[in-house]
């Protein structure tokens, strides 16, 4: 760390994120720190949810102060500088791990994931769950999520047990929704989707799937089941029956979408703004399920400019 | 969504598919007639989806390619 620090301080490469772990590993030196292994993780857990927004070079005395508290005294208690969900995730899962920690390891490995980078909101951590349940769905994380290909029937699976996403109302009335990515295999929509502030609804939804999958000894093709069966027992065909019937309209490379209040207008983004191009789901899927040649639709087909919240058009 | 053909333009609303037609091409008009019957789309040229308390209760997007393929057959 500290060759890093002398080959890349006042380089774009060297953050101030790296500045506070380095700062981190003097403190524990120096004071000799009994638990630094874990204080570290910690920091870095807290530094990764902190990175653009909590983490700005005016703000650096109260992070130091914060990293301070959790390396010297041991205490996330005064800590206020860095990303409040997060350590509020962290204290989570202390508690946990002051429970059962037999699942330190387990627990490691998901925070080590790519997709959490530390973050296990997205996770129930209630210290009630048994050992062997948070295993179970431990291992049946990293089957799906370690498993890209599997991802277009992740998010059918997902949304055929309930809404999950991420949800941010407009102006408009539209609400932006996140679900994570289907078709690409680009990891930041779950990253953005599993970080944060931790969402009751997508806890519910994820925690369910991972235990039918668990259910299944992690066998993937329970994913088309889960579709299956809920597509069987619809009577009514809102916009979840279609995102789960369609596979077309999964296929936002950002998996966010603009969503109206009726659900039967939507934007399916590739970029994260409304000021890009979209595509419209349902005419997507309409056209996939025509067997017409895409090519009887008209350019920009099928393309629409982002400039207002007017799907389809 | 514009039919190179025809100009027929198809947009996805609350109560179905919209469609609206800008020729004036008598060929191509009785085609268009002959689909607008087939699919009950009405004068303001909307194709309804059946609908309890606004919830579709006939897939939308299967019609939606029903009426695409009888326009594309259509010559539209």
């Amino acid at each position: 760390m500290f060759a890093a620090c002398c080959r890349l301080y006042g380089k774009p490469e060297w953050t101030l994120a790296h500045t506070l772990i380095l700062y981190a590993v003097l403190l524990s030196r120096i004071r000799n720190a009994v638990h630094f292994p874990r204080q570290l993780r910690i920091i870095r857990n807290l530094a990764e949810a902190s990175v653009g927004n909590e983490i700005r070079r005016e703000r650096m005395p109260e992070l130091l102060a914060d990293v301070t508290h959790i390396v010297v005294d041991g205490s996330m208690r005064d800590v206020t500088a860095f990303n409040q969900a997060q350590v509020s995730n962290e204290n989570d899962k202390a508690a946990l791990l002051a429970r059962h920690p037999t699942l330190q390891a387990a627990l490691h490995r998901l925070e080590d994931d790519s997709l959490l980078r530390g973050c296990l909101a997205a996770f129930d951590l209630d210290p009630s769950i048994s050992p062997s349940a948070f295993t179970q769905r431990a291992d049946a994380f990293h089957a799906l999520f370690d498993n890209p290909a599997c991802w277009p029937d992740l998010t059918g699976a997902l949304l055929a047990i309930g809404d999950y996403s991420r949800q941010e109302n407009r102006f408009t009335g539209y609400r932006f929704s996140d679900f994570g990515a289907s078709a690409s295999k680009s990891e930041i929509p779950w990253q953005n989707l599993f970080k944060g502030k931790k969402e009751p609804r997508l806890v519910a939804v994820l925690m369910s799937l991972l235990d039918q999958v668990a259910a299944a000894n992690d066998n993937l093709a329970c994913l088309q089941t889960i579709q299956l069966d809920y597509l069987q027992q619809c009577t009514t065909m809102d916009w979840r029956y279609y995102f789960v019937k369609y596979i077309a309209m999964r296929e936002g490379v950002s998996g966010r979408y603009a969503i109206s209040p009726s659900g039967y207008s939507i934007c399916m983004l590739d970029k994260s703004r409304m000021h890009s191009d979209y595509r419209d789901p349902y005419l997507l899927a309409a056209l996939c399920e025509s067997g017409v040649s895409a090519t009887v639709a008209a350019r920009p087909w099928p393309w629409f400019p982002g400039t207002k919240l007017n799907p389809g058009k | 969504m514009i039919l190179n053909s025809s100009r027929i333009q198809i947009r996805c609303v609350d109560q179905g598919w919209q469609i609206t037609k800008p020729m004036t091409d008598v060929v191509q008009t009785a085609g268009f007639d002959s689909v607008c019957a087939k699919h009950r789309i009405v004068q303001s040229g909307l194709c309804a989806v059946p609908q309890s308390e606004g919830i579709d209760t006939s897939d939308r997007v299967a019609l939606g390619a029903q009426l695409l393929r009888d326009f594309v057959d259509a010559g539209l």
